[in-house]
């Protein structure tokens, strides 16, 4: 059983489509990467999980029931967008009220919380004093305050410092690695890429892509080859079985084969380089590559 | 009551201290100054003030002063006739009216028609803008849904705390009131043994056991008011409206008024018309033909006024998308 399932969830705001049929499977102990540009309908999305908006049309199952699944809601670790708090109260007294609806908490529960996301040491201060990282940090611990089993994020890394950013990826990847299901709703790349086992990108509330972050960069895998200049032609020529391109650098790029089979091709026609790397295409090459085909306005998100 | 008690820990917030502190400050201040009318009028009732000279009016001896001073003398005549066949009137207000005020338990009369009246679904509503309608300037209610998704316990764990805080300032009024209350009796002295606590009690157990069903339903009217706005101001703005609205209407069109909050409320709390203490504000009377409605008709009144408005809420709240 998915931890998360989506089938043909869609969501309309006043007749423009924010989310398009969209179909979603996250496994227990998966860290899922959602990523697509601003306006992509990524928290929307977020909150139909969550049951804070009503899908128009599709379905969506968390740890087994039926979204809308209030029951459901104390397994489930959440932050959406910004997280929101009571200011005129501690960070702590916060926690205790997130606590308190939505039912008993394992006991030091909140100072475990507080503890995890780094920030135990400004709980009794008011919310109101704290910069957006140290809110991004409490918000951090009321999604993990249950130890749920499904966390779903949105956008953790805003407002982070780097050490707060190094900490995050390590907490979710500890998460995963416990079997809870992670659900990281970004539009950072190179946070996704990181940390994520699987990656779906969306655009224009469309899923257009969903596979390991190697499969997603490694479309566009590449060698490239460094020969003498006076061999280039000559190594287009051997290397013709794949896709190459040369430049007058006399470099080579072979893409869709692997080193070996390039050494061996080269060497089969007395060719010897001198350089042979290879290359794999970042996942923002492939993102921007999926996301920027055609030119689109921001949705909303 | 996990729900509620975490309801209860938003509101220990400056916005509830603020409307406690200005609902007691002002029966305070309705207090002191009533009883001190009081105090006044019974140490120079009307029919023992001096008889008019033409230096009352400022006139020279003659016809014309003459002519003043019988019209005066006729006016103070028909004043004690009213006073003497009609119940105590703003304008012919007995002194004794102002007692409860001097004695402890009964003090809290004011109090409970402070909160009862005007002023109360005033601060009611006000304390439920800020309190449910801040949920969405402040986006915290994605908050409360993530953790709660069963809106209706939302919304009654919101109203049940209104209601509770709204009913602890009612008390911190009443305990402020018998505290002042002493003090009153001492500066403003106005005859008599004063109240026994017996007739204390009698004078201010209706209220009392009124008093929160009243509480409930403005408690009721904010929530609907803020959930169906969803922004704090907008919010007490409606709620305001509509009740300033149902005051006027019900004060002015007999065939209205019966189907108005504002006759629910008085028949319910048997409001009468107050004498030198202030003990509500609410209407005094309504157009001619209509008599006073019974507690039954008000009973019914309120409690469908706070169906409709709790429908509503849940109606409203379990239907919106919540995109803060």
């Amino acid at each position: 059983m998915s931890a998360i399932r989506c089938r043909g969830l869609t969501k309309r705001y006043g007749g423009r489509s924010v989310v398009v049929a969209l179909d979603l499977e996250v496994d227990h102990g998966e860290l899922f990467g959602f990523l697509g540009p601003n306006g992509a309908g990524k928290t929307t999305t977020a909150r139909m999980l969550l049951g804070l908006v009503k899908p128009d049309a599709g379905e969506a199952w968390v740890l087994g029931s039926r979204v809308p699944c209030p029951q459901r809601l104390p397994e489930i670790g959440a932050m959406v967008e910004e997280p929101a708090f009571y200011p005129w109260l501690s960070g702590r007294r916060n926690l205790r009220i997130i606590g308190d609806e939505g039912g008993p908490l394992p006991v030091g529960a909140v100072e475990e919380a507080l503890e995890l996301a780094g920030i135990a040491g400004a709980a009794g201060r008011k919310v109101k004093t704290y910069s957006q990282g140290m809110r991004q940090r409490l918000g951090l611990a009321a999604a993990l305050l249950r130890r749920p089993a499904v966390v779903l994020l949105d956008e953790p890394a805003n407002g982070l410092d780097p050490a707060g950013i190094r900490d995050l990826r390590a907490t979710l990847r500890r998460l995963a690695d416990t079997g809870t299901a992670v659900f990281l709703s970004s539009h950072l790349l190179d946070e996704v890429e990181q940390v994520c086992d699987r990656v779906a990108v969306i655009d224009r509330g469309r899923l257009v892509s969903v596979g390991t972050v190697s499969e997603l960069g490694g479309v566009g895998e590449r060698i490239r080859v460094t020969v003498q200049p006076a061999e280039t032609a000559a190594a287009c020529t051997a290397l013709c079985a794949w896709t190459v391109t040369s430049d007058a650098t006399a470099q080579v790029l072979v893409v869709g084969a692997t080193g070996r089979e390039v050494n061996q091709t080269l060497a089969g026609a007395g060719i010897y380089a001198s350089a042979l790397v290879a290359e794999r295409a970042s996942l923002e090459e492939r993102f921007l590559a999926i996301t920027q085909g055609e030119h689109h306005a921001p949705a909303a998100g | 009551m996990r729900l509620l008690r975490a309801e209860l820990t938003k509101l220990c917030r400056p916005l509830t201290y603020a409307i406690a502190a200005a609902a007691i400050g002002a029966s305070v201040m309705f207090a002191w100054q009533g009883v001190k009318n009081a105090s006044r009028a019974e140490r120079q009732p009307a029919g023992a003030s001096p008889p008019p000279t033409c230096r009352d009016f400022s006139l020279p001896a003659g016809s014309l002063c003459q002519e003043a001073i019988s019209v005066e003398v006729r006016v103070r005549a028909f004043q004690q006739q009213q006073a003497a066949t009609q119940p105590s009137t703003r304008h012919n207000a007995r002194p004794s009216d102002a007692l409860p005020v001097e004695q402890p338990l009964a003090a809290g009369k004011l109090a409970l028609g402070f909160m009862a009246s005007l002023p109360g679904a005033l601060l009611i509503v006000l304390l439920a803008a800020g309190h449910v309608g801040n949920e969405w300037n402040g986006r915290t209610i994605k908050t409360v849904l993530c953790q709660e998704g069963r809106r209706w316990r939302v919304l009654a764990a919101k109203v049940a705390s209104l209601w509770v805080a709204a009913t602890a300032i009612v008390a911190a009024d009443w305990v402020v009131l018998g505290a002042v209350s002493p003090i009153l009796k001492a500066a403003y002295p106005l005859g008599g043994a004063g109240l026994s606590w017996s007739s204390a009690w009698s004078a201010v157990a209706a209220d009392a056991a009124r008093t929160p069903l009243i509480i409930a339903v403005f408690s009721c009217f904010g929530l609907a008011a803020a959930v169906i706005v969803r922004n704090a101001l907008g919010a007490f703005a409606l709620a305001g409206a509509v009740i300033l609205t149902s005051l006027m209407v019900a004060g002015n069109f007999s065939a209205v008024a019966p189907w108005t909050l504002t006759w629910w409320v008085a028949g319910w709390m048997q409001f009468r018309p107050h004498g030198y203490v202030i003990y509500h504000f609410w209407v005094d009377g309504f157009p001619a033909g209509l008599h006073n409605p019974g507690a039954l008709v008000g009973l019914v009144g309120l409690v469908g006024v706070a169906a409709g408005a709790a429908l509503a809420a849940v109606t409203v709240f379990g239907h919106i998308d919540i995109t803060t």
